[in-house]
This record gives structure tokens, sequence and C-alpha cells, in this order.
């Protein structure tokens, strides 16, 4: 076949554009002109052709790039590869193929031996690759355009077809390039003749092609399925699916911008990413297990497909780089070279695999691979784990998973949310989050009251003592027995911040029982003449409350008596007041302090004009 | 030698014990007239249960002058740390026990070790080791834990002022954990096992932490802490080598007046040996 000349290519190009709205496509012309939609025609007339051809599969391997090295590291357990090549850019893997560019060549490798397949001369650095099992389609960025190069097994160019527009990656599929380009096209173009056969018009961002599971797909934002319903595709009717929208760390995609080039080393980018394997489920287009996967950094999350819950979350030894969904599975790479495959459904890791060394980037495929179910830890649990390690890189990503792991009904999330606000080494905002959270939970108490078992401890170095505020904020609500015996001993211990104190407090006028009246007198004697500050003040207040509750007459009579005294400050004897006030005429008629409507707020503002008590 | 950093606040401390109105912030006892005969007025005891701050607070007065002559009005003070009163008249109540020195005080003073207030932990920790008794001590032992220095130091001090042999456990403790005020008081309790063992610690503590000990051991009676143990002290003060070993050791020589001829000659032997650092 005579290969259109570089310089003719530009020329008929030129030609296309300053001819303006012909139709030139499904009549075997050149690509990525203009173009007046064919409302589908030509896609339905390249399906009908296509219907039904072979559709290659991915080789199940982790090819890592190492100075230098492809490592190539097979999904299934078997012997890993090693290959030396003076790469440009970050391989990629398409087929059975692992194509790569460098030295003015593209190269392909064998993806299950490392063996050289074929070279063909080329300039340009890879952008995307795609396979068909005899010719592969290679996009190279060129300039300020792109060169897409067609190469047969044997290393000879079927065709090279020059363009000044930005090609995303290709797939291929029985002799016909899919490229998508100018973020809504995707050309179908005849991988012998170079000629376009068929354009898709999509209303959705796409800059990707490739063949999965036995289809062939383009997007970006989401998903599109080649099948018989492209043809609708510029009505917005093709076969599609999508992640749903939600709030992750920041702020991962499915596929990087076309413009980007693909660098040896993986940036952040490769490292925030989201993976997701459409799957067929009676006709309509969804997501493979009802999952989609985020990665963030070290973190790698399971997320459901209808609305994006939370299902699993699981961190790596370092930076997940690389990754791909599977069908019930999913892969990814992380830069010390482990590669794990993880259960999609419970994110338990079925098989862990290593490269040997620590890897600059890496590139997943996976089409055929099945793995047995591995289990995994309940969500709470793994959050637990997750959150438990300490790396300031991920405390983005921590305040999202504990705002997760605060909506879990479950005792676990409770001593995890414990645990992180108690480790001096939790970054500061996430345990501020954790702390409320805390005083939100219901659950747990057994865990709560077990943490307020410890208490600060110079010579045992327990130097930092519980998160006593939030936990008796929990107790208090949740009413929780037993709870009464240990806040007493923290509404004592001078390590108690002051902050929570008033928490212990409140919880107590509603939890105290007569048993702790010597406790509670002890603290109102000590402190109702010494409270310094609003916190301190508060805690009075509750506690003359808790004795008013509990107290029989000697509260009632110790509350009493330290009003008459000269010693009160005018804004806690006002509270005190107030309180005694509700305690006498019960707005409900209970007489329950416990009852909101009935207990007076102990933060309520001192009347200025009511008369202390005689003396 | 220097008093600095942590021997500093030791000989702050010790001086609170010994003199408990000598202090950063030091407690005003009022003057009793010169060459009357102290006595306190019949209606001081209905005084300390008033209602009135002024009242409570004269009474107080009242009775620090009177000193321990009015120690039978200890309980009627402690009513008032029981009941609580303001700051003034809790510092008060508390400095006036701890001239009564009346340990049946101890268990309302005992609750204040544990204020909120640094300066009233403080203050009780003084007061409780000048009250004494099972009480003090149990309160004592316990603030070795707290969070301030200060009130662990005092504690420290204390527990070795009250002779308290059970607490020579946690002094060790705390010792270990740098609280300073520990040396001398193990150095007061310890028994010659114990001395070893602290003086074991020297090389991995201060040296000018560790003199506060090795100044107890070696002052104390043969009886209490027999020679053989006062001469391996010094001589793992020898051992040291250094210009503050035999600065210290020449100190200790000077007003080491009653000591044996072969515990001289032991201290002798060390400054010679220790001289060559010396400057």
């Amino acid at each position: 076949m005579k290969l259109p000349s570089l310089a003719g290519l530009a020329a008929v190009s030129t030609m296309v554009v300053a001819c303006g709205g012909a139709p030139l496509v499904g009549g075997g012309t050149s690509p990525f002109g203009e173009w007046n939609d064919d409302q589908g025609a030509s896609a339905a007339t390249l399906w009908s052709r296509l219907k039904g051809a072979p559709v290659v599969r991915a080789t199940d391997v982790a090819v890592g790039v190492a100075n230098g090295k492809l490592i190539g590291v097979p999904l299934d357990g078997s012997a890993k590869w090693t290959t030396s090549y003076a790469l440009d850019a970050r391989p990629v893997l398409t087929g059975s193929l692992v194509v790569a560019t460098g030295g003015g060549n593209i190269v392909a490798f064998d993806a299950k031996s490392g063996q050289k397949v074929w070279t063909a001369s080329s300039p340009g650095s890879l952008r995307g690759a795609g396979d068909d099992g005899a010719l592969t389609a290679v996009v190279l960025g060129h300039g300020k355009g792109s060169l897409l190069v067609v190469v047969s097994r044997d290393g000879r160019v079927v065709s090279r077809t020059e363009t000044d527009v930005s090609l995303g990656t290709p797939a291929m599929l029985s002799g016909v390039v899919f490229v998508p380009w100018g973020s809504q096209y995707v050309s179908a173009i005849d991988a012998k003749s170079g000629s376009e056969l068929a354009r898709i018009l999509v209303r959705e961002k796409t800059s990707h092609a490739w063949t999965a599971g036995g289809h062939l797909y383009f997007g970006e934002v989401g998903i599109f399925r080649f099948d018989d319903k492209t043809r609708f595709a510029s009505q917005n009717r093709a076969s599609h699916v999508t992640v749903p929208p939600r709030e992750l760390a920041g702020s991962p995609t499915l596929f990087s911008a076309p413009e980007t080039k693909f660098p040896i080393i993986a940036g952040a980018r490769d490292r925030i990413r989201l993976y997701a394997r459409a799957a067929d489920r009676e006709g309509a287009l969804t997501l493979d297990s009802g999952r989609y996967f985020a990665t963030y950094y070290r973190l790698v999350m399971g997320l459901r497909a209808e609305r994006g819950q939370l299902t699993w979350a699981l961190a790596r030894p370092a930076d997940v780089i690389g990754g791909v969904a599977g069908s019930g599975v999913m892969a990814v790479c992380d830069a010390s070279g482990k590669v794990a495959v993880i259960d999609a459904q419970s994110g338990g890791v079925a098989r862990e695999l290593d490269a040997g060394e620590a890897l600059q980037s890496c590139v997943v495929g996976m089409d055929e691979l099945r793995v047995p179910h591995a289990a995994a830890p309940p969500l709470a649990q793994q959050l637990a784990d997750v959150l438990g390690k300490k790396d300031a890189e991920l405390a983005t990503a921590h305040r999202l998973l504990l705002r997760e792991l605060a909506t879990l009904e479950d005792e676990v999330a409770t001593k995890a949310l414990i645990d992180l606000v108690s480790d001096s080494k939790t970054p500061v905002p996430v345990a501020a989050d954790a702390r409320t959270s805390l005083a939100g939970r219901r659950n747990g108490g057994r865990f709560m009251i077990e943490a307020l078992r410890r208490h600060y401890d110079f010579l045992s170095d327990v130097l930092i003592p519980p998160p006593s505020g939030p936990i008796a904020q929990a107790l208090g609500r949740m009413k929780e027995p037993g709870a009464a015996q240990v806040l007493v001993l923290h509404l004592l211990d001078p390590a108690t911040p002051d902050a929570d104190l008033r928490h212990i407090a409140a919880a107590l006028a509603t939890v105290a029982r007569p048993d702790d009246a010597k406790e509670l007198r002890q603290f109102f004697a000590m402190y109702h003449g010494t409270a310094q500050g609003d916190d301190q003040e508060l805690a009075v207040t509750s506690i003359a409350q808790a004795l008013l509750r509990v107290g029989g007459k000697d509260g009632k009579a110790t509350v009493d008596a330290a009003l008459a005294r000269g010693s009160m400050a005018e804004t806690l004897k006002a509270r005190i007041q107030s309180v005694l006030e509700a305690n006498t005429h019960p707005k409900d008629g209970a007489g329950d302090a416990s009852k909101d409507a009935a207990t007076p707020k102990p933060d309520a503002k001192p009347d200025a004009k009511k008369k202390p008590p005689a003396k | 030698m220097h008093a600095n950093g942590p021997l500093r606040r030791v000989l702050v401390l010790a001086a609170l014990l010994v003199s408990p109105h000598v202090s950063a912030d030091p407690p005003k006892k009022p003057a009793p007239p010169r060459g009357v005969a102290v006595t306190v007025s019949p209606d001081v005891a209905k005084k300390l249960k008033s209602d009135d701050p002024a009242e409570v607070q004269s009474a107080l007065d009242e009775v620090r002058i009177a000193g321990p002559a009015a120690s039978h009005l200890a309980t009627d003070i402690a009513a008032i740390l029981d009941r609580g009163a303001s700051r003034a008249l809790t510092e008060a109540a508390l400095e006036t026990l701890g001239d009564l020195e009346a340990e049946s005080a101890a268990p309302a003073v005992a609750h204040y070790g544990v204020h909120r207030d640094v300066k009233l932990r403080r203050l009780a920790m003084q007061t409780l080791g000048r009250l004494r008794g099972p009480v003090a001590v149990k309160a004592l032992r316990a603030r070795l834990h707290d969070a301030d220095g200060m009130v662990r130091g005092t504690a420290a001090s204390a527990l070795g002022a009250m002779k308290a042999k059970e607490a020579l456990p946690d002094l060790f403790i705390a010792f270990d954990h740098k609280v300073a005020e520990a040396a001398a008081s193990i150095g007061q309790l310890c028994l010659p096992k114990d001395c070893d063992d602290f003086a074991g610690r020297l090389g991995r503590q201060p040296f000018e932490v560790m003199t506060g000990g090795f100044d107890q051991i070696l002052f104390r009676p043969t009886g209490e802490v027999p020679e053989d143990v006062k001469v391996k002290v010094i001589g793992r003060i020898r051992e040291l080598g250094t210009p503050e070993a035999n600065k210290f050791l020449r100190d200790v020589q000077k007003r080491l007046k009653a000591a044996s001829p072969r515990l001289k000659q032991a201290i002798e032997q060390a400054i010679a040996a220790t001289a060559g650092g010396a400057s």
C-alpha cells in the first residue's frame, strides 16, 4: 500500500478545512477535517461491519519503569521479566503488547515475556496505543500536532497520518483505529488506508479509547461503549456510564486530560486517580461489580457505583502510581514496586506481587484475570487501620475518611475515633474533626468508658488525657450505665482540660447517681468560690444541677449554703440561681434535669436584675 | 558550686519546706505582738463558721498569730475547705493549717491537691508536708504523677522531709522521670541498698542533681547509713574525676566535722584523686 506522504497529508488536511462542510466520512477520506454531523449514519454503518468482530484481550500484567528498565509483573503470579530500553515516555499496555518510544523508534514488547516484538522508526513521543492483535495504532505527540502510526506485527509501518489536531489515546478493532480528538469526536480510521470511515460526536469530553472485556470504549469524564446505540451519541443516547459525583480528596478523574504528556516519572495525577471498568447488565452499561475505585497517594478506596458510598479503604506501603479495574477485581501498583490484586467488592487483597525495586511509573493491564474472593475486615476496622497510619500527606483524605467513619453504626468506629484523638501524632485538623465526630457517637459506650479509665500520669508516661469532653457529650446523650463512675474521676482530675470539664459536668447533670454525690459535693465546694473562666463556671453550674438531682436534701443544702456565702462570683451565682428556679418550677412538670425542656441551660446569661438570695 | 537549673529548683523547694513562709508567693503570716502571750478570742470559732468572708479572714489571721496554741481550731478551719470558699480564703485556710501542723486537717487539705489552680495545688502540697500522717503521704505520693513540675517537686521534697519511707519506690520512679527534687528525698530515706541504687545512677543523671541525694546520704547518722555505704558513694564520686566532683567533695570535707577517720581518709583521697580536674 502506498503511504500518504506527510507533506501530501498536510496539503489534504488544509484543503479539507478550506472546503468546509463537505461530507468527508463514510466514503473513506482524510480524517480530522471539517465535518457535517451525519446523525450517526457512518457510526451505524461501521457498527454493522464490526459487530461481532473479535476484541483483543489485554494481558494481565503490571509493567513498571525503573531507571531505564521495564519490569513486567504478571498478575497471575508467574515469573516477572525485565528488559532495558532508553525510554523517552511512559510505556503503554495494549492487548498483548507493551508499546514504548525512545531514540526515534517505537518498540513493542510482549507483555507476558518482555521479548521485543517489533521496532519501527518514527519521531514523536508516545501518547497512546491500541492493538487488534495484528496491527498496532500508535499516537505520538509531534510538534504542536500528532502522528498516528499503524504498525504491523513485523514492524512495518502500514500507515502514517500527521495532523495538526491533538489526538487522544487510540483503540483498535478489526483493522479500524478509533481515535478521539477535539474533546468531542471519535474518528474511526481505516488502519491501512488512513481514511476516516466514521465519526462519532459525543456530548461529553472524550480523549481516550480502549478495549476491555470484549468491547471497545471511549470517554474521559464517563465511558461510552461502541455498540448499536453509538449512532445516537450526538443526541446523548449512546450507551454510557459514569461515576457519580462525590467529594474525594484531590478531585480525581478517570483519565488525564489529552494534552497531558505521559512522562516517565509518575506525578500527582497518577497518584490521585479514579479507576472503573464498564460492564453490561441486561443490555445497559454499568460499572463492573457495582464499584469504582479512587486512589490518593497511598490510599485505595472502593466506592459504590450508584451514589459513590465508600465500601472499603486500604493503605498501600507507598504511593499508588498505576492501576486498572478488572472484572470483579482491581489491581494497583505502588512506587515501592509492590503490586496488589484487590477484591473489588470487599477490598481484600487477593494477591500481593513485587517488582523487586522502586518504580518511577507503572502501567497495569487486566482483562481476564479472576481471583477468589478475598475477605477483608468490616469497613469501620478498615478505616481505623487507614486512619491509624500517620502521614501528613494523607491529612486531606483522612479528614474525608473520618467523616465516613463517623457515619458508620459500628462500635469499632467509636474506638477508632477515640484512638485518633488520643494519639499525639494525629494531625491537628484530623484530631479536631475526630473530637467532633466522637461527641456525636451513639454507640461504643464500653470503649468510651475504657478510654476514660485512663488519666494523665506523668510517671507512667501517659501525657495526653483521654478526650473526656467529647466522650462525656456522647455518654450523656446515650445515658450509658457506668458512665458517671468514670466521669466523676475526670471531673476531679486537674489534668482534665477546661474545655472538656464543662462537658463532663454537663453529662453528670444527666447521668450522675446518688452514689456520686460525695464527689459532686467535693467539686462544688472546691470551685464555687474559685472557678475561673466560663468553662469552669459552667461546670460548677452543671454540678449544682447534678447535686439538686441526686444529692437529696444535703445536695440542695450544699448549693443553698454556697449561694448564701459571699464567696461566689456574681455571674456564677446568677447561673446557679437560674438552675435552682428551674428545679423548683420545672416547665414540663417532670422535674427531670435531663430533659432539655426542663433543664435550664447552664450557659444562660446571668440576669443582672435578679436579686441574690438573702443571707 | 553554682545553683542553676534543676538544682536551683531543688534548693528553692527545700527552702520552702524548711521555712514554709519563704516561697515565690510567700504566705503573709501576721506578726504576733512582742512580749504578749498569744491567745485567740472566744468567738474565733464562731467567726470561722461565718458566711461573711471578712469575718473568716480576720479569724484566720488571729489563729495564725496564735500558732500551735490554736491547734484545737484546725477542725473548724478544715471545715472552711470542706465547704469551699473564695480563692483568698482558701489560700489563707491552707496556710493557717500548715502553721497549726494538725494532722487531722490532712483529708480536707488533700482535696486541694487536685485543685485545677496550680498555685492552690502547690500550696496544698506544702501544707501536707507540714501536716504529716498517712493521709498526707498518700496525697503527696499521688501528686508525684501531677502534670505540673513544681507540684511534683514539692510533693517529692515533702515526702523526704516527712521521712515517708514507703514512698521510696515512687521517688525513684520520679527521679528517673527527671523530678530532680526526688534526689534529696531519696538521700533522706534510702536504706543501704537503696542508697547504692541511687549512687548507681551517677553518670546517667546530671551530677548537680545527684549531689542533693549524696549530701543527704553522707550527712545521715551512721546508724541509718553505714560507713561502708558512704565510702562506696565517695568512691563513685571519685571515679567521676571531674572538677565538679572535686568541688563537691571539698565542700563535704569542710562541713563533715564528726566523720570517722576512715570516712575522712576516703574523702581526702577522693579529693586528691580528682584534683587534676579542679580549677
